[in-house]
C-alpha cells in the first residue's frame, strides 16, 4: 500500500503531473489506443525530462511497483498502462532534433511517428517506421519496427545508432556499438525489457517523395494475385516494398462509392527510388492483372506514413493474432483467401509485411530481432469501434491464425504479440533468447521491467 | 573407434567391462564408424527436443528408442541402451555440443537422411498428444542448422498441425 507521504515526496521530485485515480484527468491519462484495454494503474507519472524518468524508475522499484512505460499507447496489448502499478508515461519528451549535416535524428523516448516525419521531411530524411503516425517512437523501435521502408533500408532498429536509457537501478546510460554495446544489442528487438530509453538517435535515409499507394483487386482475384505476389516481392529490387492486404473498401472518400464496404485484396506499394523511373518500375506490376483500384502514385512520405491513421483512431477494440512466415504455399493462400473473405468488420484485416529486403542484410545474431531470415511477418487484427463485437473480432483472427500457423514459423513479431506466454517469447527470440537473458540479468536482474514480452533474468 | 566414445562422453575407465555403458558401447561397436556416429548423433538430435522442456516422458523415450532401433537396425534392448546415453549425453554437454551434433550431422548426412530426422523429431515431440513450443523452438533450430528447405518444414508441420502448440487449445474452445 502506498503511502500518502510516500506519494507526496515522489510528486515534489517530478516537474511533470502526478496523476492518481479520482483526478479528473485519470480516465483519459489510463487509455491506452486499444480500447480493449481497461486497466486502472495506482500513479501515473508524466515524465517531462530525464530526471523525471530516474525518480520514477527509483520510487517504482523503492515501492515494489508494477512498472508500464507509456509513448504512443499502440502496443497490441496495451503493455503502455498496468493494474496497479506506475505508468511512466513518456509523451510529454516528444522532441525531435535532425542534424542534416550528419544525417542523424535524436528523438525523445515519447515521440511519435508523425513527429519524426514531420520533423525530418524539409531535410529529404526519413527513419523506416510503421505505417500509422500515431504510432510511438519508442514500442515500434524496441520491438523492431516494420513498415513502409523495411525492403529499402532495414528495420527501425537498423537505423538506430544510440539510445540514452534510465535502468532498473536508476543509472542513466547511453548504449551504443562503443558504450554499453551489450545492451544497445538487447535493445535492437528486445522490447521494453532493459529499461526506460529516454531518447533514440537514428540514422536518417535519403526519402522525400514516394511512388507509393494501394493497389486493389477482386476478391475473386486474390489467389492469382497471392501467387504473383509471393513470387514478385521476393525479387523485387531493394526500393521498392509492398504489403499484401485482405481489406474491406473504406465506406467515404477518397475511395469511389462502388467499391465502398466490399471485400478486397490488395497491396500497398511504397517506391522510394527515382521518381522519374517509377512508371517503368511498375509497368510489370500493373501489366501483371490491371488493378480494380490504383491509388499509386507521387506522395510526400508524411502524407504516406498518415495514410491509414483515419481510418484506425484511438480507441477502437483490437485483437491481433501474428506469426513470421518462410514461404506461402498455395495451400495457405487458399486457406488466406478462405479467411480473408470472412473479415468481420469494416477495419479488420490481415497484412503481409515483407522483411526480405534490407532487413534481411543483418544477420540474425547481429541484434535480438531473430527472424531475419523470415519472408514475411503475418498479422490478424480483428478491429472495430464497437465494444459489443469484440468476440466477433477475437473469434475471427484465432480461427484464422489456427488455420495458417501450420504454414508459419514458431514465432512472431513482438510488437503484433498478445500475451502468449514465456514459452511463445522463447520461441520468437529463438537462439538469441539465452543472450537475452543473461543480459537482462546483468541490467535488470530483479525483473523490474516485466510488464511486457517478457525476457526473464538468468539464472 | 576412439573418437565416437569420447564425442559419447565415454572415458577410456567408463569402457572397462563391468561399466553399466559396456554393454552400449558394445552395441556401437558391432556398427560401421561413420554409421555408429551417424546413429549416435541421430539419437542426441532426438534427445535435444525431447529435453526441450526439461521432461522426457516414458512415451518420448519409447517413441526414441523405436526410431532408433528402426534407423540403426538395432535390436530393441541396443536401442533402449543407445537412447540411455543420449539422453544423459544432453543433459551433461548440451550448449556447445549441441551446435556441434547438429553440424556434424549437417555435413555427413544426405538431404534425404535429414528429412528422416525431421520427421522423427516431429514423431517424438508428438508422443504426448501435443507438441509444446519450447520442443517446436527446438525442433526449428536444429533444423534451421540442417537448412532443411522451407517447402518441407512446412510440409512436416501441416503434417503435424493437430499437435502444434497453441493448436490443440484453440481446437478445444
Amino acid at each position: 500500500m502506498l503511502s500518502d507521504s510516500a506519494i507526496a515526496a515522489f510528486k515534489g521530485m517530478l516537474r511533470g503531473q502526478l496523476i492518481a485515480p479520482g483526478d479528473g484527468q485519470y480516465d483519459d491519462a489510463r487509455k491506452v489506443y486499444n480500447g480493449m484495454i481497461d486497466r486502472r494503474p495506482a500513479l501515473i507519472a508524466r515524465c517531462v525530462d530525464v530526471a523525471d524518468v530516474i525518480s520514477a524508475v527509483n520510487f517504482a522499484r523503492d515501492q515494489k511497483l508494477l512498472v508500464s512505460v507509456r509513448g504512443g499507447g499502440h502496443n497490441a496489448i496495451g503493455l503502455g498502462v498496468c493494474d496497479g502499478g506506475l505508468v511512466i508515461d513518456l509523451s510529454p519528451m516528444r522532441h525531435v532534433l535532425v542534424d542534416p549535416k550528419r544525417k542523424t535524428v535524436l528523438v525523445g523516448g515519447g515521440a511519435l511517428w508523425g513527429d519524426v516525419d514531420h520533423a525530418t521531411h524539409p531535410f529529404g530524411l526519413a527513419i523506416p517506421a510503421g505505417i500509422i503516425s500515431t504510432t510511438g517512437v519508442g514500442g515500434l523501435t524496441l520491438g523492431g519496427g516494420i513498415g513502409h521502408l523495411t525492403r529499402q533500408y532495414g528495420l527501425s532498429i537498423d537505423n538506430l545508432l544510440a539510445v540514452d536509457m534510465v535502468l532498473a537501478d536508476g543509472r542513466f546510460v547511453t548504449a551504443s556499438a562503443k558504450q554499453n554495446s551489450d545492451l544497445f544489442w538487447a535493445v535492437r528487438g528486445g522490447g521494453g525489457n532493459f529499461g526506460v530509453v529516454t531518447s533514440f538517435l537514428f540514422k536518417g535515409s535519403p526519402v522525400h517523395t514516394n511512388y507509393a499507394g494501394p493497389m486493389l483487386w477482386e476478391m475473386d482475384d486474390a489467389p492469382e494475385v497471392m501467387r504473383w505476389y509471393r513470387r514478385f516481392i521476393t525479387k523485387a529490387p531493394r526500393d521498392i516494398n509492398g504489403f499484401f492486404a485482405f481489406l474491406t473498401v473504406p465506406p467515404g472518400p477518397p475511395f469511389p462509392e462502388h467499391l465502398h464496404n466490399k471485400k478486397m485484396c490488395g497491396i500497398v506499394w511504397c517506391y522510394t527510388g527515382p521518381l522519374k523511373s517509377a512508371a517503368k518500375v511498375f509497368k510489370p506490376i500493373r501489366a501483371f492483372k490491371t488493378p480494380a483500384l490504383d491509388m499509386v502514385g507521387p506522395i510526400p512520405h508524411p502524407v504516406m506514413q498518415s495514410m491509414f491513421d483515419p481510418l484506425y483512431p484511438p480507441g477502437d477494440q483490437w485483437y491481433w493474432k501474428a506469426d513470421f512466415v518462410h514461404e506461402l504455399n498455395d495451400e495457405a493462400i487458399a486457406l488466406h483467401v478462405e479467411h480473408g473473405r470472412r473479415l468481420p468488420t469494416w477495419k479488420s484485416t490481415m497484412h503481409l509485411y515483407p522483411i526480405n529486403g534490407a532487413a534481411a542484410r543483418v544477420r540474425n545474431t547481429a541484434t535480438a530481432w531473430t527472424y531475419r531470415d523470415a519472408t514475411w511477418a503475418a498479422v490478424i487484427v480483428g478491429v472495430d469501434s464497437d465494444p459489443g463485437k469484440r468476440d466477433q473480432l477475437t473469434n475471427w483472427a484465432r480461427d484464422y491464425w489456427t488455420a495458417l500457423h501450420p504454414y508459419s514459423a514458431p514465432g512472431a513479431y513482438v510488437n503484433f504479440m498478445m500475451d502468449e506466454g514465456e514459452d511463445r517469447v522463447k520461441a520468437t527470440y529463438g537462439k538469441n533468447y539465452a543472450r537475452l537473458t543473461k543480459i537482462k540479468k546483468k541490467y535488470d536482474k530483479n525483473n523490474l521491467f516485466r510488464h511486457n514480452q517478457n525476457i526473464k533474468p538468468a539464472r | 573407434m576412439a573418437g565416437i566414445f569420447s564425442w559419447l562422453g565415454l572415458s577410456a575407465r567408463e569402457q572397462e567391462p563391468d561399466s553399466p555403458l559396456r554393454d552400449v558401447v558394445s552395441a556401437l561397436d558391432r556398427l560401421e564408424p561413420d554409421r555408429a556416429r551417424h546413429l549416435a548423433r541421430f539419437a542426441y538430435l532426438l534427445g535435444r527436443v525431447a529435453h526441450a522442456d526439461r521432461h522426457v516422458s516414458a512415451e518420448e523415450t519409447a517413441a526414441m528408442e523405436r526410431l532408433v532401433r528402426d534407423e540403426g537396425r538395432l535390436t530393441s534392448d541396443q536401442a533402449v541402451l543407445v537412447v540411455s546415453l543420449a539422453k544423459t549425453s544432453n543433459l551433461l554437454f548440451g550448449g556447445t555440443a549441441d551446435f556441434v551434433v547438429a553440424r556434424e550431422f549437417a555435413e555427413e548426412a544426405a538431404y534425404d537422411d535429414k528429412l528422416a530426422l525431421a520427421r522423427c523429431l516431429f514423431a517424438v515431440a508428438a508422443t504426448e498428444d501435443a507438441i509444446s513450443m519450447a520442443e517446436e523452438t527446438e525442433i526449428h533450430r536444429i533444423l534451421n542448422q540442417l537448412k532443411i528447405q522451407p517447402a518441407d518444414l512446412t510440409a512436416l508441420r501441416v503434417e503435424h498441425r493437430a499437435h502444434l502448440p497453441g493448436l490443440k487449445s484453440q481446437r478445444q474452445r
